[in-house]
């Protein structure tokens, strides 16, 4: 085959390099800022979900009532507990930086005592 | 100035290396970023997951609720929180001496399901630490016995005599003695057991049909009812774990010759003995025999229900709720039935060995081995006998033992029982005439 080159010019071969240099660059960015993101998202929302379990399950256990805010690091936890005449009622709230990651509800029946 | 390009054979070929390179680098890259997305739905999944348990949990006293609001309802749609549509859907079925509901919760595509046993409300004469069961025995402390609580006597007081030849203490009893009057004993619903129990023998709608034998108990491992005709023995070389919550109605006696271990809310009816020669384990299972079960070891619980004999023995552990019911039989105008509790058997839950129908008279007792221990209650219309441990409540009609030369009745000797060391919340299986309040007796995730 004949090859004819001007002077200055790029070959093909060297601009497909060149693309592919930059594909490569871009899309790993991507891929590291998306991994960097999206690991710290499974861990936040993991942690979430822990921490409405545990703040859940804390007012279940001591048939907490009334609204609670607590803070633990960068968490901010929103507990509300209801007595109801029939029934207790939460709701647990987790936020970070005012996004609201994870939320629990739950409802506990006041069973009557039996009359005799 | 545009500059123009004729490829050679020396570039085509690093093109073509690149355009590989770049290819296999994409699929790399695009492996990492799915594996990301994975573990990111994987967490969302766990979330909607979470959320779906805690709804059935809601569910679960949703139903509770509308269960002691209207006993007739069948189960259904139950909405659980005011301001949204989240709800659950809720099975009832009617499961010996318990209601049993199956509470389906899904989030999105997360899908828990929790299934609940009902009894109900404990009764107050349960607080008791003894209870006799017959208004008109005079009952008297002997022995080493030892008893911690409220004693409900027809007389309202102990008869005071000491065990002739005994050079021992004349019992103990600490705390209050209170007359007993027929209208404070339970009132039972016996009828509603029975009735149950006469279905379940003449059950046979399995699915599959199958002659007894000696069979691998594999065999029998499927979730559709199988009916098996003739005496059948289940062996297996090794340890049988099964992997559905079988259905057996066995026209004819069981055998169980292998240790095996079964899915939670199993069923084995069968109209002749259930033998069981090695351990088993189980969650929720309820067996019954038109004849006698003989367990030998292991840990379960669950409904023991028989007609003429309940022999638990070996290093057996029943667990809380387990209800181990005998219905009594007659013969030749007397009433018959046996439960024996072997030296290392413990019950944790109750034990109901109800009064006699035709007020025949009584032969069937209950015994104790020495070391056997009941922790709930213990239902016995019938006469007991044997080295009595229970921590929880004591009924019985009578007591016997023999010392030489003669039969000793209602002498209450060597009996231990002590409510307080009974774990709480404690309730009852339905077994009164009123079966509300309706409680939570247990619950599991299916």
């Amino acid at each position: 085959m004949v090859s004819r080159v001007e002077e200055g010019g790029f070959s093909l071969a060297e601009v497909s390099i060149a693309l592919a240099l930059w594909v490569i660059l871009i899309l790993g960015a991507a891929g590291i800022l998306w991994r960097v993101m999206s690991s710290e998202e499974v861990q936040r929302n993991s942690i979430a979900q822990n921490l409405a379990v545990r703040y859940l399950s804390r007012a279940e256990a001591g048939l907490v009532v009334g609204e609670e805010r607590f803070v633990e690091g960068n968490w901010q936890i929103v507990r509300k507990g209801t007595s109801y005449t029939r029934s207790w009622y939460w709701e647990v709230k987790v936020f970070r930086a005012g996004k609201k990651y994870f939320e629990l509800k739950s409802i506990q029946y006041r069973a009557p005592v039996f009359e005799e | 100035m545009a500059t123009f390009s004729i490829i050679t054979a020396k570039d085509a070929n690093s093109l073509s290396s690149i355009l590989v390179f770049m290819t296999l680098l994409l699929l790399f890259i695009a492996l990492v970023l799915g594996v990301f997305r994975f573990r990111i739905l994987q967490v969302k999944q766990d979330g909607q997951k979470l959320q779906a348990y805690y709804n059935a949990k809601s569910g679960m006293q949703r139903a509770l609720e509308r269960l002691n609001d209207s006993p007739s309802w069948k189960g259904g749609r139950l909405s659980l929180f005011s301001g949204d549509t989240t709800s659950v859907w809720v099975e009832r079925k009617l499961y010996g001496g318990v209601e049993r509901l199956k509470i389906h919760s899904k989030v999105r595509n997360e899908r828990v399901v929790l299934i609940a046993l009902l009894g109900t409300a404990k009764r107050k004469l349960l607080d008791a630490a003894f209870v006799s069961a017959d208004i008109r025995t005079q009952w008297t402390l002997a022995g080493n016995t030892e008893i911690e609580g409220t004693v409900y006597l027809p007389a309202g007081n102990w008869n005071q005599q000491v065990l002739p030849n005994d050079g021992r203490l004349p019992g103990r009893h600490k705390g209050k003695v209170r007359p007993l009057k027929a209208s404070e004993l339970l009132k039972l619903d016996v009828e509603f057991l029975q009735e149950q129990f006469n279905q379940n023998l003449n059950q046979q709608d399995g699915s599959t049909r199958i002659e007894g034998g000696t069979i691998k108990p594999e065999l029998l491992d499927q979730n559709e009812p199988i009916s098996v005709i003739g005496d059948v023995v289940l062996h297996a070389d090794s340890t049988v774990r099964l992997k559905h919550p079988i259905n057996w109605f066995i026209d004819g006696s069981i055998t169980l010759a292998s240790e095996v271990h079964f899915m939670p809310g199993s069923r084995i009816f069968c109209t002749g003995n259930l033998q069981v020669i090695d351990q088993i384990f189980a969650q929720d299972i309820w067996m019954q025999s038109g004849k006698q079960i003989t367990l030998s070891g292991g840990l379960m619980n669950g409904q023991i229900w028989a007609k003429e004999k309940i022999n638990l023995k070996g290093n057996l552990s029943l667990t809380y709720p387990s209800f181990v019911y005998l219905t009594g039989y007659e013969y030749n105008r007397k009433r018959f039935g046996e439960i024996i509790l072997g030296n290392r058997v413990s019950v944790d839950g109750w034990i109901f060995y109800p009064p006699n129908p035709k007020r025949q008279d009584d032969v069937g007792f209950l015994k104790f081995e020495s070391g056997a221990k009941v922790r709930g209650a213990v239902l016995n219309y019938n006469r007991t006998e044997g080295e009595v441990w229970i921590e929880g409540t004591f009924l019985t009609a009578g007591f016997s033992f023999y010392e030489s030369p003669q039969y000793y009745l209602n002498w209450l000797r060597d009996v231990r029982i002590f409510p307080s060391a009974r774990p709480t919340p404690f309730d009852l299986p339905l077994i009164t005439e009123d079966k509300r309040p309706y409680r939570i007796l247990t619950w599991y995730q299916e």
